[in-house]
């Protein structure tokens, strides 16, 4: 699926989507978008299907969830290895993201949640072992996300 | 809601939530825990107002969206304006998050998406008009998350 396989509905469904995964009822979208509800749903299927929609996850504080360390990773990979050892990264237990960065240096920023200091040395040590090279740490304050807003607009405007 | 009231059970709900935000019904969750469907929604809906779950969001891979650009844009900003800053930057066209750092000299993460150059070059502009110091722009490859694995119940 291409550029031109997204029309505005489309575009509206992520949008919608994006902004509340669990609350947007296929009814509810088509009622904006003035479809049927079948509609929206073989729509929605279709965007699962093609790896455009790739999941559909609760955003949790963790501070408020009684985990007060999180703490970004800045690690390096040699570049063959980059995307498998992001993949690996995934699995240690306590990491909750991998970025990717198009970098020679400080390639995977891995972001995790530790019970305490312990922990977080147990996650670094994972890492390293996986062939990382860890060269810091920072603690997060907090992250806040929005729904894109290019999905909100209709055809042609930019 | 303190960090002693997040018990087992709010574990595994968040645990659910966080593998599939759609597709799994309250009652669905509370077969899992071996709890009612309602006493799932109960908790669900007091996760929410105590701010545990702040949304529910679907992941999208932008490039085959159209909009190959996705970039970090590392951002210095006075330490106290840094959390005022977040609603303002968020409402910018084409960010989609911010990640604020407690230490080190680039405190906020932007990331932005776009088409092309010309998309991210105006938001690049928009941050330096609010103060903001751009010390770095990378191009992200990509961006995986997982449920943290403590909401497991297995």
């Amino acid at each position: 699926m291409t550029l031109e396989g997204l029309d505005d509905l489309d575009r509206r469904i992520l949008h919608a989507l994006q902004a509340d995964a669990r609350g947007a009822s296929s009814r509810e979208i088509a009622e904006r978008a003035d479809v049927s509800p079948s509609t929206v749903r073989k729509r929605i299927d279709r965007l699962e299907r093609e790896g455009i929609v790739t999941g559909y996850r609760a955003e949790v504080d963790f501070g408020r969830a009684g985990y007060q360390l999180q703490v970004q990773i800045a690690c390096t990979a040699p570049i063959p290895e980059r995307e498998e050892l992001g993949h690996r990264a995934l699995d240690v237990r306590g990491v909750v993201s991998v970025r990717e960065l198009a970098a020679g240096e400080e390639n995977l920023l891995v972001s995790v949640v530790a019970a305490d200091n312990d922990d977080l040395t147990r996650i670094a040590r994972k890492l390293s072992e996986l062939g990382l090279a860890v060269s810091d740490e920072q603690l997060i304050r907090g992250e806040s996300f929005t729904p894109y807003g290019g999905f909100d607009r209709p055809d042609g405007e930019s | 809601m303190t960090d002693t009231d997040v018990d087992d059970i709010d574990r595994a709900i968040l645990h659910a939530l966080q593998e599939d935000a759609r597709n799994i019904s309250s009652d669905e969750i509370g077969e899992r825990v071996g709890i009612a469907g309602s006493t799932v929604r109960k908790r669900i809906g007091r996760l929410e107002s105590a701010g545990v779950i702040k949304g529910y969001s679907a992941d999208v891979d932008y490039q085959r969206s159209g909009y190959p650009l996705r970039m970090l844009l590392f951002c210095t900003a006075a330490i106290p304006d840094r959390g005022e800053l977040v609603p303002e930057i968020l409402a910018i066209d084409g960010v989609v998050s911010v990640q604020e750092l407690v230490t080190g000299e680039q405190n906020l993460l932007v990331t932005a998406v776009g088409e092309s150059d010309s998309d991210i070059t105006p938001i690049a502009q928009q941050l330096l008009e609010m103060g903001l110091t751009v010390a770095d722009e990378v191009l992200v490859r990509s961006h995986e998350s997982t449920p943290f694995g403590e909401f497991d119940p297995d």
